[in-house]
């Protein structure tokens, strides 16, 4: 953990450093508060940094530095990309079509039990609530995106 | 009286009645999930209240969030898997009794227990949060600023396991809050060029990229496991009269008073609150069964996590600093509805706020009538598919932060914070600090603008004012304990080990 918490201290003190420098650019008196909070920020990111480097050292564990295995990156990156997809195809192909579609890739892709039956029940699912939920935003009044579909 | 009248008629207007009937529901669902919180549960559905009137938004979100704390303790009850981390402490006594076939009275006197802590808490809230308004209402730009900083010190409190974690991620809310335009010159600030970035960052994207679609990408980590009938115990009804309903007034009474305190003190919770409450039970108990399968038990847990409720709504309905990560989510639902913490909600918009507490009573009868009749049948939603449970989330998700302007780049903006979230979570860091930061930053800095124009631009002056200034002075002493008491709290456990 302590590895992990290097590591990540340094990406947490670059963030407030890029925002520390751009603040440069800045009026004063617009400048004056985002600069005391990454200051306060680059403090603690260097107190953890160190905390944690000291630990490290002294526990020398071999913990990977990416807490995830090869299989839980590509399903994260494979539900990443597909709500990037559907999110891009919104107002293009339309909410409704888009949604359903992406929901029933996910609710497949995901399913445990490989079989017609219960990709048939997948289906059936994601069609029902996904109509009833549109339909029921739509009657709060929410305005949803059409694209060449609804 | 005719005013008291007409906020008790508006309660129970049919819309009302719907909305809190619904969001009691939804909430029990919620709560009876393991692994959805009551906070990612009122995140997502806060886009149903985008178009409706803002009393019935905030009877719905009270109502998702009342519901929520007894949901929990079904899942915890039936199969040892809390819902809610508030139901922990309940699962001791609660999956005990159930093992030994009290499984439907455990139910009960869970729902029996959560609805007095809740009324305890309303009523507590109905008669505390008008005075503490009033004060808050003395507050200048000084004491705003130090509210502010108060608010972050929940912070510590929060990631008690890591203070310098939960700070530095108070920090980046508050960065992220410096987005957009400034509020005193109306500069632009951190957009890097991008008009969209120049109406700053929305609340909603964040809230819920944080909190529900982080916790998509954690559920659907690994290969979903197929839920076991066999994982839900028999449950057998068992006959139950009026006096077994109402068996413990004198732990319903003490209890609740436990959750309201632990929940009027910022940063603290409903698992909190059901330890203490636990452990105070274990003092004057009688039961040799108490830890192990004991009734008495379920309702010192229950009555204390649900009179959290009420309390911690104390703090954020009358200054604007939210006593958890729940309450941090629905004080953005609230700015959403167009309404400012503080005592503009008890004298303006007391139209709105007195038929909420209202309705949280009404809430929390609901809750207690569902929760006695079909807390078994809610039992049922842990068996729910996790893949089309999650799958169903990410498309509220989507609508959601879809709704809110009409803007798909919101869209986006979630599920870069949901990727955010997600790794944050990976690497042991708690995102509601990400949230107080973002609430809480832009007060703080208007606060501390403001005292800086009135005291010639000179930061000294500032900080010299503030120590002439009682309530500084006293938030001062609160912003020190509440950063110190973790460290202390640590420092007695050791020393009892």
């Amino acid at each position: 953990m302590n590895k992990r918490n290097f590591i990540t201290g340094i990406v947490v003190l670059a963030f407030f450093a890029l925002f520390y420098v751009y603040s440069g650019q800045l009026q004063p008196a617009a400048a004056l508060w985002p600069r005391i909070i990454c200051m306060a920020g680059m403090v603690l990111s260097a107190a953890n940094i160190v905390i944690s480097g000291v630990k490290w050292k002294q526990e020398q564990s071999q913990t990977a530095v990416f807490p995830l295995n090869p299989g839980q990156i590509k399903r994260g990156l494979m539900l990443t990309a597909l709500t990037a997809i559907w999110i891009f195809l919104l107002s293009r192909v339309g909410f409704l079509v888009s949604s359903m579609v992406f929901t029933a890739i996910i609710i497949l892709i995901f399913e445990p039990v490989k079989d017609k039956k219960h990709y048939i029940r997948d289906i059936v699912v994601t069609v029902i609530f996904s109509v009833l939920l549109f339909a029921m935003f739509s009657l709060l009044g929410i305005r949803f995106p059409r694209g060449i579909l609804i | 009286m005719t005013e008291i009248l007409g906020y008790i008629a508006t309660a129970f207007s049919p819309e009302n009645l719907v909305f809190a009937l619904v969001g009691t529901i939804l909430g029990i669902i919620v709560g009876a999930l393991p692994g959805f919180t009551p906070t990612m549960g009122i995140a997502v559905l806060i886009p149903v209240t985008y178009t409706i009137s803002p009393t019935s938004a905030l009877v719905f979100l009270g109502a998702i969030y009342c519901g929520s704390m007894f949901g929990g303790s079904i899942s915890a009850i039936l199969i040892n898997t809390p819902g809610t981390s508030a139901a922990a402490a309940t699962a001791m006594d609660g999956y005990a009794m159930t093992l030994k076939g009290k499984a439907h009275e455990a139910l009960v006197e869970s729902a029996m227990s959560s609805f007095w802590g809740g009324i305890v808490s309303v009523i507590a809230l109905l008669f505390l949060a008008p005075p503490l308004a009033r004060f808050a209402f003395q507050f200048g730009p000084q004491e705003r600023f130090m509210m502010a900083l108060f608010g972050l010190t929940i912070i510590a409190s929060l990631t008690a396991k890591s203070v310098i974690k939960g700070l530095m991620m108070g920090c980046v809310g508050l960065v992220l809050a410096c987005i957009g335009i400034d509020p005193v010159q109306g500069s632009v600030r951190f957009t890097f060029g991008s008009t969209f970035l120049m109406g700053g960052i929305q609340m909603i994207p964040v809230v819920i990229g944080l909190f529900s679609m982080s916790q998509v990408f954690t559920s659907l980590k690994d290969p979903v496991e197929v839920a076991s009938k066999e994982s839900l115990v028999q449950y057998k009804s068992s006959k139950m009269t009026l006096k077994d309903i109402f068996k413990y007034p004198k732990i319903y009474w003490w209890s609740s008073v436990i959750g309201l305190i632990v929940g009027i003190i910022p940063g603290t919770g409903g698992d909190v609150a059901s330890y203490v409450a636990h452990n105070t039970g274990h003092m004057f108990t009688k039961d040799p069964d108490y830890g192990n399968g004991s009734r008495e038990g379920v309702a010192w847990c229950e009555a204390a996590n649900n009179a959290v409720t009420g309390g911690t709504l104390i703090p954020t309905l009358t200054l604007g600093v939210p006593g958890n990560a729940t309450t941090a989510v629905l004080l953005s639902a609230l700015t959403i509805q167009g309404l400012t913490p503080g005592y503009g909600l008890f004298t303006t918009e007391k139209e709105i706020t007195y038929p909420f507490i209202c309705a949280l009573f009404i809430a929390n009868v609901m809750m207690a009538a569902i929760g006695i009749l079909g807390a078994k049948y809610f039992a049922r939603v842990t068996l729910a598919p996790k893949n089309i449970l999650n799958a169903f989330v990410l498309f509220l998700s989507v609508i959601g932060t879809y709704a809110i302007r009409g803007s798909v780049s919101d869209v986006f903006l979630m599920l870069v914070f949901g990727v955010i979230g997600y790794l944050l979570k990976l690497y042991k860091y708690n995102v509601v600090p990400i949230v107080l930061g973002l609430i809480l930053g832009p007060i703080a800095e208007a606060g501390l603008s403001q005292a800086l124009l009135l005291n010639g631009n000179s930061m000294v002056a500032v900080f010299a004012s503030m120590t002439t200034r009682p309530i500084c002075i006293v938030l001062f002493l609160c912003m020190v304990i509440s950063v110190s008491y973790p460290y202390i709290s640590q420092y007695q456990n050791k020393k009892k080990d």
